[in-house]
């Protein structure tokens, strides 16, 4: 259990009101190799209108811890520890509630009414054989307790909101009759309709192509200025969240490695893994034919953890007796700005050339 | 299924409700249709049969039994006298309503039983397939016979005993299903959204599986006259003299050497055409319930 301290800022962007914190959050399953830790210790805050970009390679726990804020993952093999607590308007009586801590059944009223999802693929997370109208007013009818009429009208209100051409007329057409972008717009339109404090985008524009992309992340750019709910952006693309986060955490085997402001993580990342990450990312139109650069080895197994640093065996730098017995705690080195490592990577670390290449030279890309 | 369709409301023809469309794309598969024309007429040889048999089912005629086809017996006499054609056209309602009933009674089953098992999974769906398992490894006429057996012969015990038989196979149907849907994103995001289990399994996972039922529905109905036709055959189903297909082949027996063969062929006849109808049928529909298949349908009336 890790009584990680938080100092938890006030970010540009944001108005400052906190709707969500997540405080030590756990996630193991049992397996048949032992106990899989894939989520150890998160802790984070979200504010209104802020952007906060989880970003990480696959199986770093990104969408398991998200999937843990609802209990939206099987529980008898699943289990989930520590506490995300909502606040807002008339919950829990400005205490807030902790939804880790309530029922199933009391659950429900909460994911899609105060926490919506949308999904990595859109071809998939449609009902085939439910008209998309009717996919998108069973929220509304269901927590907001609208009739039919009123559900429809503002179904198209939102379809029209998410840049649906024709939006009255689609509202009986099923998904298939949708392109890939379409239907990712009528998901956030489904995640959007019960105007939810947090919005989670689990992956959302990976199954997209790139065009398509920038048009979905400057859509829930929007729609987030317009309705003010806060985001949290999963990706393992640099790239789209270097474009919408107003911070940015970085995940390693389950844990947070990095988590700073948008800014300053790309200009000084402080983690051996960040500055790693960072310096693989291509920069257009500079070293053609070389190869890029990558980090050794793979991410641990979750039910293996090394002792220590989880990323000590891939780790170039290593420059603490600890790194391979003790965990490091994630130590604030900046405001806002927290690493989990003993030391940070020294100035004149060659990988750090690359990333400051990209910050200086690859300005207003991405 | 080459037929240079007619016009069709396009794309966004919105004004006609659902049900409505579908009927009338399955209108355009002719072999449906003809499935379809069939089954209508055996409801309405079953419903209105007693008045418009020309003979009473047990009318006997002893001065002319055995005649062949005539303008007086359009399919004959058997070998009490009576009328081969009443008997046949009675002898619908009989198979209708047996294999309607218990087609009814295991879809009922099956599904709840298919749903619960694969939704919920672990022992559960252990239990419950196994169960079903057992069922599904005796062969149909036997288990059914033992069930009449066990139970009194009666038309009831007949349709329980097909329903049963036919539980496992729909349950099987449905949990495969169910199994591959409910790992579905958009069931996870349904959930997500806030739905209950038993919402998602009522609103989310049955019509995804529906169509399959569907089909498997109209199949059973073909079996379950089979089945029904094979049982009072062999004595245990409808009791003579009551108007049965499967008894009247039976009775038919004894007379084919002797070039009776109106007997058993008009019988044997409406067996195979009831239970082409309901293949047709089943095939027809579940071109026309799938969204997918359904827009290929569509788009093929277009252009």
């Amino acid at each position: 259990m890790s009584a990680a301290p938080t100092g938890s800022t006030p970010v540009p962007g944001a108005d400052g009101t906190r709707v969500l914190s997540v405080r030590d959050l756990e996630v193991s399953f049992a397996t048949k190799r032992g106990r899989a830790h894939v989520v150890r210790g998160l802790d984070f805050d979200l504010h209104r209108g802020e952007t906060l970009a989880i970003v990480g390679e696959s199986g770093s726990g990104k969408s398991v811890s998200t999937l843990a804020l609802t209990k939206l993952l099987p529980i008898p093999p699943g289990r989930i520890d520590g506490s995300a607590r909502l606040t807002g308007e008339g919950l829990g009586g400005g205490e807030g509630v902790d939804l880790l801590a309530l029922s199933e059944r009391d659950l429900t009223g909460y994911r899609g009414r105060h926490v919506g999802y949308v999904f990595q693929d859109p071809m998939t997370s449609l009902n085939p054989v439910h008209t998309i109208g009717r996919q998108l007013t069973e929220g509304m009818r269901h927590h907001l307790s609208l009739s039919e009429r009123d559900a429809r009208d503002r179904a198209v209100e939102l379809l029209e909101q998410v840049g649906i051409p024709g939006a009255a007329e689609r509202l009986d057409d099923y998904p298939h009759q949708f392109s890939g972008g379409m239907r990712q717009r009528v998901v956030i339109a489904i995640g959007l309709s019960c105007d939810p404090e947090v919005l989670i985008a689990d992956e959302a524009t990976t199954a997209l192509d790139v065009t398509t992309q920038a048009q979905i992340t400057e859509l829930v750019g929007s729609l987030q200025e317009e309705l003010g709910m806060a985001v949290v952006w999963i990706t393992h693309d640099l790239g789209v969240v270097a474009g919408i986060a107003d911070r940015i955490a970085v995940m390693y085997a389950g844990e947070v490695v990095e988590e700073a402001d948008a800014d300053t993580l790309f200009a000084d990342p402080r983690h051996p893994y960040t500055v790693g990450l960072l310096a693989s990312l291509p920069i257009v139109g500079e070293g053609a034919g070389q190869h890029l650069a990558s980090i050794a080895g793979l991410p641990p197994g979750p039910t293996d953890l090394p002792p220590g640093c989880a990323f000590h065996p891939r780790c170039g730098l290593r420059l603490d007796p600890r790194c391979e017995t003790e965990r490091p705690p994630l130590r604030e080195v900046g405001p806002g700005h927290r690493v989990r490592s003993f030391y940070e990577v020294p100035d004149d670390d060659p990988h750090r050339e690359p990333v400051r290449a990209r910050v200086t030279g690859g300005e207003g890309e991405a | 299924m080459s037929t240079a369709d007619t016009t069709l409301e396009g794309p966004s023809g919105d004004a006609t409700p659902r049900w409505r469309q579908t009927l009338s794309l399955l209108a355009k598969n002719r072999l449906a249709s003809a499935g379809a024309v069939v089954l209508i007429v055996l409801v309405l040889a079953a419903v209105f049969g007693p008045s418009l048999v020309p003979y009473g089912v047990n009318e006997q005629d002893i001065a002319s039994r055995l005649n062949g086809p005539s303008g007086a017996h359009w399919f004959g006499t058997d070998d009490l006298g009576r009328d081969v054609f009443s008997r046949v056209l009675l002898g619908a309602r009989v198979s209708l309503q047996v294999g309607v009933i218990a087609v009814g009674i295991s879809l009922v089953a099956g599904t709840a039983i298919g749903l619960a098992a694969g939704y919920r999974g672990g022992w559960l769906d252990a239990v419950l397939m196994r169960l079903m398992d057992v069922l599904f490894s005796f062969p149909v006429i036997l288990l059914a016979i033992a069930i009449v057996a066990v139970l009194e012969p009666s038309l009831f015990t007949l349709q329980l005993a097909i329903a049963v038989v036919f539980t496992p196979i729909h349950a099987r149907v449905v949990r495969g299903s169910v199994l591959s849907v409910r790992e579905d994103v958009h069931i996870q995001a349904v959930r997500a959204l806030g739905a209950s289990d038993l919402r998602i399994v009522a609103k989310h996972v049955l019509p995804n599986v529906a169509a399959p039922v569907i089909v498997q529905a109209s199949l059973s109905l073909a079996f379950a006259i089979l089945t029904e036709a094979a049982l009072s055959y062999l004595g245990i189903g409808v009791q003579p003299p009551r108007a049965a297909w499967g008894a009247d082949l039976q009775a038919s027996q004894g007379f084919l050497a002797s070039g009776s063969w109106w007997m058993a062929v008009f019988p044997g006849l409406a067996i195979l055409v009831t239970v082409m109808a309901f293949n047709l049928l089943g095939d027809g529909l579940r071109d026309v319930l799938d969204p997918k298949q359904r827009s290929v349908i569509e788009s093929r009336g277009v252009t």
